[in-house]
């Protein structure tokens, strides 16, 4: 029991550092997953899947207005998906992967609707409450991003968790996961390269020596 | 003032997010609580204008309130110098923040997770928010000591500098890592190895051209359509 309330609380609490306050980084996927793996089991897995999507949240980044794809959603659902054993064989992994990245779309949405919803508590404020101090508006937004994370985070996991179980049970193929994961993360490393603004070809050859020391020496 | 306090609702003054102010309520709420805990007696009116549009980034916020509060007393006129520094923090900060230390500090998270993740978690929370905590911590003091010339103490530590450095370092990280995960959790297999230096070229070229949620798509489903050819 206090493991399921310790999970509605980090859903919660992740969506309020990614959305509303602390910004600690604990709604990155690396960390949220392997918390997630830690408490349900099933942690190297949990940090590998973590690894994949952060690499692409780390690519979509929240400049100005700019609202990036929810990844703390994405890699809450498929860490949940793996301790829970749902995620049981490499079509399972990709298939609820390809079933959370299309889910993250409504879930990003959401986080457009709850800043309106901050601009409609902004402005029955200035309307009503001018001289008053900030902070009530302040909490409520901080509350909405929480319950944001408690509902709409586990509502879009318990769906996912149902496709996936339909469709697992017509078919279900056996594969390396980790090598698949890898596989992935070296074409995000792509863009994350593209990404790092460091612009000059020595950028690409200090990448290409960590290449070789990696294969080579360690 | 109660530094403690000030730097702990620095940490929440985003709650407010918005279209139409951004941070501005955020920032009149920080605003608020200096000018209480120092009995400044700021006018009313002149806090209530403070609820208007604001927007820089979150970790660098406590400058831009030093630097007000620096001009407020000195020439009654912070507002010029809240607007400026607002535009400039917010472009360092991002580019410090968000493109260089997040993908640095996983790297690092990344790489010793794979001898024990928790280490690796551990450490990534450890990096990140020494900086986040650092400058929300020193801010207020920096921006009310320099005023208006405080950007000449980003000058002074080459801020602008360290996404570079920082990124220099991630690339190589990053290459580091990749070898390390494939030659670990992959197959040793000539065919792997080829795939995956194919991905990370189709990687490089498309970056710019495909927004990377869509390429993330069309990768799963390439690897979907391996897996059920060839088998895993």
């Amino acid at each position: 029991m206090f493991s399921y309330l310790a999970l509605f609380f980090i859903s919660g609490i992740s969506s309020v550092d990614r959305n509303a306050a602390l910004h600690m980084m604990f709604s990155r996927p690396l960390v949220l997953s392997t918390i997630v793996g830690l408490l349900f089991g099933n942690v190297y897995l949990c940090f590998l899947s973590g690894l994949l999507i952060e690499l692409f949240g780390n690519i979509d980044v929240p400049v100005g207005t700019k609202v990036s794809k929810d990844d703390t959603f994405m890699s809450y659902t498929m860490a949940v998906l793996i301790s829970f054993d749902v995620v049981q064989v490499l079509s399972d992994y990709l298939l609820a992967l390809l079933v959370v990245i299309i889910f993250v779309f409504p879930v990003t949405y959401v986080d457009v609707l709850t800043r309106k919803w901050n601009q409609h508590l902004l402005m029955r404020y200035l309307k009503y409450n001018l001289y008053k101090s900030p902070f009530s508006i302040i909490w409520k937004g901080i509350m909405i991003a929480f319950l944001k994370g408690v509902v709409l985070y586990n509502l879009f996991c318990l769906v996912t968790m149902f496709i996936v179980v339909q469709i697992e049970s017509y078919m279900s193929i056996e594969g390396n996961i980790t090598a698949y994961i890898f596989l992935m993360s070296s074409f995000l490393a792509g863009y994350l390269m593209r990404f790092l603004s460091f612009k000059s070809i020595h950028k690409y050859v200090i990448f290409v020596m960590g290449l070789v020391l990696g294969w080579l020496v360690i | 003032m109660n530094k403690g306090k000030s730097f702990l609702k620095s940490l929440i003054f985003t709650g407010n997010w918005n279209y139409e102010n951004m941070q501005g309520s955020g920032f009149r709420l920080l605003l608020e609580d200096i000018n209480k805990a120092n009995d400044l007696n700021i006018d009313e009116k002149q806090i209530a204008k403070q609820s208007e549009y604001f927007n820089t980034h979150p970790f660098l916020v406590t400058f831009i309130l030093g630097v007000w509060f620096k001009e407020f007393l000195k020439e009654g006129q912070p507002d010029y110098f809240k607007k400026v520094y607002s535009s400039a923090l917010a472009a360092l900060g991002d580019s410090f923040f968000w493109h260089s230390l997040r993908p640095i500090s996983f790297i690092i998270a990344a790489l010793f997770g794979l001898i024990n993740p928790i280490f690796g978690v551990i450490l990534y929370l450890l990096i990140f928010n020494f900086f986040h905590f650092s400058f929300l911590y020193i801010g207020f003091d920096m921006g009310f000591f320099m005023g208006k010339e405080v950007i000449s103490w980003f000058n002074r530590i080459k801020f602008n500098k360290w996404s570079g450095y920082a990124d220099f370092i991630t690339a190589f990280l990053l290459g580091l890592l990749l070898s390390l995960g494939l030659k670990k959790y992959g197959l040793e297999t000539i065919n792997y190895y080829f795939t995956a230096t194919c991905f990370l070229l189709v990687g490089f070229v498309i970056a710019k051209k495909l927004d990377v949620l869509f390429s993330l798509i069309l990768v799963v489903l390439a690897c979907f359509v391996m897996l059920v050819t060839k088998g895993g």
